[in-house]
């Protein structure tokens, strides 16, 4: 493993696993409590969308995912629960629109398939001193929001209706969430790639929840979960010649099942003390 | 508790409802302070409806609704099955929540609210279960929470939303006598919208009768009678006496 270290792309590689997969699942356990799981895939989708724009324009791939997310927070953030039209139909629309038209710009790019596999999975071994600079100082100003506003976030994702009974503005603490979600995905899908970043966003929050660790732990669990399957990830896949992001999905997937585990045998252990 | 002669909350022809859509018309009530108002009707009558535009997240459709400074801060009391069970809050951090608004922003909870949030606890009877997942309790112990976190805002008007949704008889009463107990002992004016005419009657002060578009509100004798009910709900109803109190019966064949 310090050998492995030793060569700079796998310590920075190392590195952008564990900073994308950290600030992804930490968001995650917003996203799966406010029920928005769909908005966080359809997010992800139109941030990759940006990272296509940019590829094709010539553009800088994270400004332009980052100009595309704004105008998805800002289409999720409008649609109004309860109205006419579901909006489950607006996150299906833009999520399928997104991927038909990430795949219309990458069929008119010269490198062609190449593309989709690596908007798809990330290039995480590819991965830029700047990129890790940029995901570092993402994750500083996440621990900095995190601190300053967690319990507006909490409530006006937990009970919307008293919040704004006490005199919370709900719609604008939704729009600062979606916000800091479109920021992320922008920031981390050129690096992870949406399959993995979506990974990130759904895989260690569900852990967290399994594990039914209580409500700030949940977050040291998400972040826990995704920085160990993200360094492991990472080594396993140069170690075996494995894929990068497949393995790195596969490691949070072989860690989701050893909390669901754990849950299972503490219950045991519950119900044979009493 | 005598209700005072200013009122904390006045409508004066207000229509509510949703976009274009009247829900309930011409709307005149008042709250006075040490008011313990009900408001029945049948489902989708609009309780639900006339409850937001009084709490503030639903805006009048037309005419005044005034909210007087000395109502302070709303102590909220949501329907239990409204309350998303997914989030592992224990009852300590789900009555916490009933601070933040005064914690205020970029600020953490202090010892001050620490302390507050146990005496609300106390209050309602739940301090044991401080610790305890709110997914985990009883009907009859979320409601207490729920009360116990409206109660941590430190309001002077409680709302309630169904709060007995769902109750054994024992869990019914011991929650109403809490909230009577709140109303005559902490001095606080009281508003609960409720399905359950019997509950309300029992005791409610004045009663608000939302349906057919419109609200007609007085005390319970004038409110509770056979014609008036049987003619909102379309059926026969009875309304009998028992002990002193009224009593709401299915009339017809049973």
């Amino acid at each position: 493993m310090i050998d492995m270290l030793a060569q700079s792309f796998i310590r920075y590689a190392v590195f952008a696993s564990v900073l994308a997969g950290g600030v992804s699942a930490y968001l995650g356990v917003y996203v799966l409590l406010r029920r928005i799981v769909f908005v966080g895939i359809a997010l992800a989708q139109i941030a990759t969308l940006g990272v296509a724009v940019g590829h094709l324009l010539g553009l800088h791939q994270a400004e332009a995912a980052f100009g595309m997310s704004l105008v998805g927070v800002t289409f999720f953030a409008l649609q109004r629960q309860g109205g006419r039209i579901p909006r489950e139909s607006a996150i299906g629309v833009a999520y399928a629109a997104a991927s038909a038209f990430t795949i219309l710009c990458v069929s008119k790019n010269p490198l062609g398939e190449m593309d989709v596999l690596s908007l798809i999975f990330g290039n995480v071994l590819g991965v830029t001193e700047t990129q890790l600079y940029i995901l570092a100082v993402l994750a500083a100003v996440l621990v900095v929001l995190h601190s300053l506003f967690y319990k507006e976030l909490l409530f006006t994702a937990f009970d919307p209706d008293m919040a704004e009974t006490m005199g919370y503005r709900v719609q604008w603490w939704e729009f600062f969430f979606y916000l800091i979600l479109g920021i992320a995905f922008s920031l981390s899908v050129s690096v992870a790639g949406v399959l993995v970043i979506f990974s990130y966003l759904v895989i260690p929050a569900t852990a967290a929840l399994v594990l039914d660790v209580g409500m700030s732990a949940s977050f040291v669990v998400a972040v826990s979960v995704a920085v160990i399957a993200g360094a492991g990830g990472v080594f396993a896949s140069y170690q075996y010649d494995l894929p990068t992001g497949p393995t790195i999905v596969a490691a949070l997937m072989v860690l989701l099942l050893v909390c669901g585990l754990v849950k299972q045998v503490k219950r045991l252990r519950f119900v044979e003390a009493l | 508790m005598q209700p005072s002669a200013q009122p904390l909350i006045e409508f004066e022809g207000v229509s509510v409802g949703y976009g274009r859509r009247v829900v309930v018309a011409g709307v005149d009530l008042s709250v006075h302070a040490g008011d313990f108002l009900g408001i029945v009707g049948p489902n989708g009558a609009g309780k639900t409806t006339l409850l937001k535009t009084l709490l503030g997240t639903l805006a009048p459709l037309s005419g005044r609704l005034t909210v007087a400074a000395q109502a302070g801060m709303f102590g909220y009391v949501p329907q239990r099955e409204a309350v998303d069970e997914t989030f592992p809050l224990t009852v300590r951090e789900m009555i916490m929540m009933g601070r933040y608004a005064r914690v205020g922003l970029l600020r953490r909870p202090r010892e001050a609210d620490r302390a507050l949030v146990l005496t609300a606890a106390e209050h309602v009877g739940i301090e044991p279960l401080l610790d305890r997942r709110y997914r985990t309790l009883s009907g009859g112990q979320k409601q207490r929470t729920l009360i116990a976190r409206a109660l941590a805002a430190e309001p002077r008007l409680l709302v309630l939303d169904e709060p007995t949704n769902g109750m054994d008889l024992p869990a019914e009463k011991a929650i109403m006598d809490l909230v009577r107990h709140l109303h005559v002992h902490d001095q606080l004016t009281v508003i609960m919208v409720s399905h359950l005419l019997n509950v309300v009657a029992s005791y409610v002060q004045r009663l608000a009768i939302v349906g057919d578009g419109r609200l007609d509100v007085g005390p319970i004798e004038t409110m509770l009678t056979a014609e008036r009910l049987s003619a909102l709900y379309r059926m026969p109803v009875l309304v009998d006496r028992i002990g002193g109190r009224a009593v709401v019966l299915p009339g017809g064949d049973v």
